[in-house]
């Protein structure tokens, strides 16, 4: 790391690592940047590498971070190292005594890497409770080596019940620190280190999981979903398909107007495909295992609802229970809440998509068009998952668009096996934040990807 | 305007963007400097009202070339951004060539430059002088017609079927704006130079107010630009009040010749800032006229404070 180009390259591998899109002709333009400006004012260079590598407003404060970091002073330079260097073998001691406390008679026990994580974290308490059940199995009578695929399951299994206790921000944690590094001691404890301020800047609620929500909180998430809904109906006022590059000519209203000017067709006449304007049926999840969200829920049901006119919401646990007379415009938000939690009788049920599902088409099929974009809003965790599929591909085939918004963490996705079932009929996205909801929404949801 | 360019520096800028009274930090002159050197189009986001067509505008001044603007909207397609034949014209030449016995005309007569209409890309490439050429708020246009821009933006040249390619005499300084209603392509944003602008300070927007309307007091700006702050951080507005509704409500608040806010004027005058039902109803409910005042004031306060710290010049509040 002693040119300037080596630089440029290094700084470049550590965006990358966090999640900033560069590619080689934008790394070539930062170099040129560089020959253009004066290299020896911070700010200049700073702009210039800013201008040329970072295109989008959220990627600026994980580009802050890593600059900040990485172009410092040469003893500033050793003391993070020192820091990184102690870290790193502070983490190595731990997986050391990881692997020494996982043991089966003696021998250690194959357990996945994430999983090792997962106990790292654990509190001493619960990790004394794991050693205790080793060490009884492994002295137990009877007892032989081809036991320990039993116990290595059975430990596998406790471990992935700790894994889902974990919040989407310690789940977070353990990705970063999973995250292949680079190799280079200099480059790899600035990712670290910049991943862990976080890169995301900006109003914090927007990253904040809508399950630890406050009460007070609520006031401002809703003003904020109705400001990102708005951007919704911008998006589905849009034609479906482009019309053709020219307007279609009107031959009829042509050939009469230009009569006046026998039959020459000086002034034409054009018509344009009429814009469509989507139907929306909104089907929210408000299970037993939804309730943590409601607090999102039920304003991104309020918001959709107040800036869209066609549109239709509905809620669910083991039925459908429809609910837009609640939402009229110009209604009071906490009024509406109150409302319809004391008058539903699904508020913290069972989950049955399937029932609801079926109830949405036979009950309600004149909404099911092809111009319907069909928003599901569940964490995916309900009863008869294969009936489930199969009624969501009965619908996908009646609507324009399914769009799935999960509120679990992607992270967990691959432990619920319903979900690759209910993805083949519909766009499934990750969706517990409004960072995650303003991205969505941001998207051509009417058009299929 | 080339060997302007050529021998340009950002303090040559700096000088350029103050005398068009655009107040700028070195960010925002280092980006569009390196724009400009770099003949690369410039990618502006922010929120609406922070002054990113403003820059086309000052660009256009500054360097005392033509101002070339797209206004980009839904269903905007090649006919209405590059040419159009000027079909009536062509019908009159055919109907006069039959009139004309003499006359007898071929295709290329009727498909020639005088029967093209330009459009601003058509005019932007063809100028004779480099101009500035906005394209202003691409995110409002269909993903079709932005994968055809990015093609012009990369070779600035045009096929005409009828006349052939065109090739720009000069590289049009190209300034696109969008206010992220819509995820632009990242094809088109690797061909860009990126800048995002934000709100101001409230120092910087304290600057600008005192550098558009010089007759706004010290005390005034330094109130307005405080309260303007406060309700964009405190309360959570559907549309935030962008510079420019503050320069209108300075405006305003000098035509009823105040020289400090108070309750009354800004109950009068609160419609130039928030221009949406909820938004008001959020600040009546949320804050209040007597609740703005009151931030404003104590907001002040410390500022002068910390001013009567560097200097005993006046700056009550």
């Amino acid at each position: 790391m002693n040119s300037l180009a080596d630089n440029i390259v290094g700084f470049i591998q550590i965006l990358r690592q966090l999640g900033v899109r560069i590619s080689t002709a934008e790394t070539i333009d930062a170099v040129d940047s560089l020959t253009i400006i004066d290299n020896f004012d911070q700010d200049e260079f700073r702009a210039a590498l800013k201008s040329t590598l970072v295109k989008h407003a959220e990627d600026q404060t994980a580009f802050n971070q890593a600059f900040n970091l990485f172009f410092v002073p040469p003893e500033a330079k050793q003391e993070q190292q020192a820091a990184w260097d102690s870290k790193q073998q502070l983490d190595l001691e731990q997986t050391k005594q990881a692997e020494e406390e996982l043991v089966f008679q003696g021998r250690p026990l194959e357990i996945p890497d994430d999983l090792k994580d997962v106990y790292k974290q654990l509190p001493e308490q619960e990790k004394q409770r794991l050693q205790d059940f080793l060490e009884k199995t492994s002295t137990g009578n009877n007892v032989k080596e081809s036991f320990q695929p039993v116990v290595e399951n059975l430990l596998k299994s406790s471990l992935s019940f700790w894994q889902r206790q974990l919040s989407p921000e310690d789940l977070a944690q353990l990705a970063a620190a999973r995250r292949q590094l680079l190799g280079h001691d200099e480059l790899d404890h600035v990712v670290d280190s910049a991943a862990g301020l976080g890169g995301t800047g900006g109003n914090p609620l927007l990253y904040k999981n809508m399950q630890d929500i406050a009460e007070h909180e609520i006031p401002q998430v809703t003003a904020l979903i109705k400001r990102l809904a708005s951007r919704l109906t911008t998006r589905i006022s849009r034609r479906f398909r482009m019309t053709g590059r020219r307007k279609l000519i009107d031959i009829r209203k042509s050939i009469r107007r230009n009569m006046r000017y026998g039959g020459i067709m000086i002034s034409l006449k054009y018509k344009t495909k009429k814009i469509h304007k989507p139907n929306i049926v909104v089907v929210c999840d408000v299970s037993a295992s939804m309730t943590k969200y409601v607090r999102f829920t039920l304003p991104l049901l309020f918001g959709l609802s107040s800036v869209a006119k066609n549109i239709e919401s509905f809620i669910f646990a083991t039925d459908l229970e429809k609910v837009t007379d609640y939402f009229r415009y110009g209604a009071d938000f906490a009024q509406v809440t109150e409302k319809l939690i004391a008058n539903s009788s699904q508020m913290g049920q069972g989950t049955n998509l399937f029932v609801a599902l079926s109830s949405l088409e036979e009950k309600h099929k004149q909404l099911l068009t092809p111009s319907t974009l069909l928003f599901i809003i569940s964490d995916a965790n309900t009863l008869a998952p294969l009936e489930t599929a199969s009624q969501l591909s009965i619908i996908s085939k009646k609507v324009k668009r399914v769009l799935w918004l999960n509120t679990q963490p992607k992270e967990r996705w691959p432990q619920n096996s319903a979900l690759p079932l209910f993805a083949k009929y519909c766009a499934m996205f990750e969706c517990y934040s409004l960072a995650h909801l303003t991205k969505i929404l941001s998207l051509n949801l009417t058009r299929q990807s | 305007m080339d060997d302007q360019l050529k021998t340009l520096t950002t303090a040559e800028l700096k000088i350029a963007f103050e005398a068009q009274g655009y107040i700028s930090d070195k960010e925002l002159l280092t980006t569009i400097y390196l724009a400009l050197k770099l003949e690369k189009p410039l990618l502006i986001e922010g929120a609406p009202g922070v002054g990113k067509t403003e820059i086309a505008k000052v660009l256009s001044n500054a360097f005392n070339t033509e101002l070339i603007r797209l206004q980009c909207y839904e269903g905007l397609d090649e006919n209405k951004a590059l040419y159009e034949w000027n079909y009536q014209r062509q019908l009159i030449k055919i109907q006069m060539s039959r009139d004309t016995i003499s006359q007898d005309i071929s295709e290329h007569d009727v498909f020639s430059p005088e029967y093209l209409l330009e459009r601003p890309l058509l005019k932007a490439i063809r100028a004779e002088k480099r101009a500035v050429l906005l394209i202003d708020e691409i995110d409002k246009t269909d993903e079709e017609f932005e994968a055809f821009l990015f093609e012009i933006l990369s070779d600035f040249q045009i096929s005409i079927p009828e006349l052939g390619t065109v090739k720009a005499k000069h590289i049009p300084i190209v300034i696109l704006t969008s206010n992220h209603d819509r995820e632009l392509s990242e094809g088109l944003r690797r061909r860009c130079v990126y800048l995002y602008i934000d709100y101001p300070s409230i120092d910087k927007e304290i600057n600008i107010i005192r550098t558009k309307i010089p007759e706004a007091t010290e005390k005034l700006a330094l109130q307005i630009a405080t309260a303007v702050n406060h309700l964009r951080h405190s309360l959570t507005l559907n549309k935030q009040p962008s510079i420019a509704e503050t320069l209108d409500w300075t405006r305003s608040l000098i035509a009823m010749h105040a020289d400090y806010l108070d309750s009354t004027l800004v109950k009068q005058t609160m419609g130039l800032l928030l221009k949406n039902r909820d938004d008001m109803l959020a600040f009546q409910k949320d804050l209040g006229v007597d609740g703005l005042c009151a931030a404003v004031k104590q907001a002040t306060a410390t500022k002068n404070q910390a001013c009567l710290c560097h200097s005993t010049a006046s700056c009550e509040g």
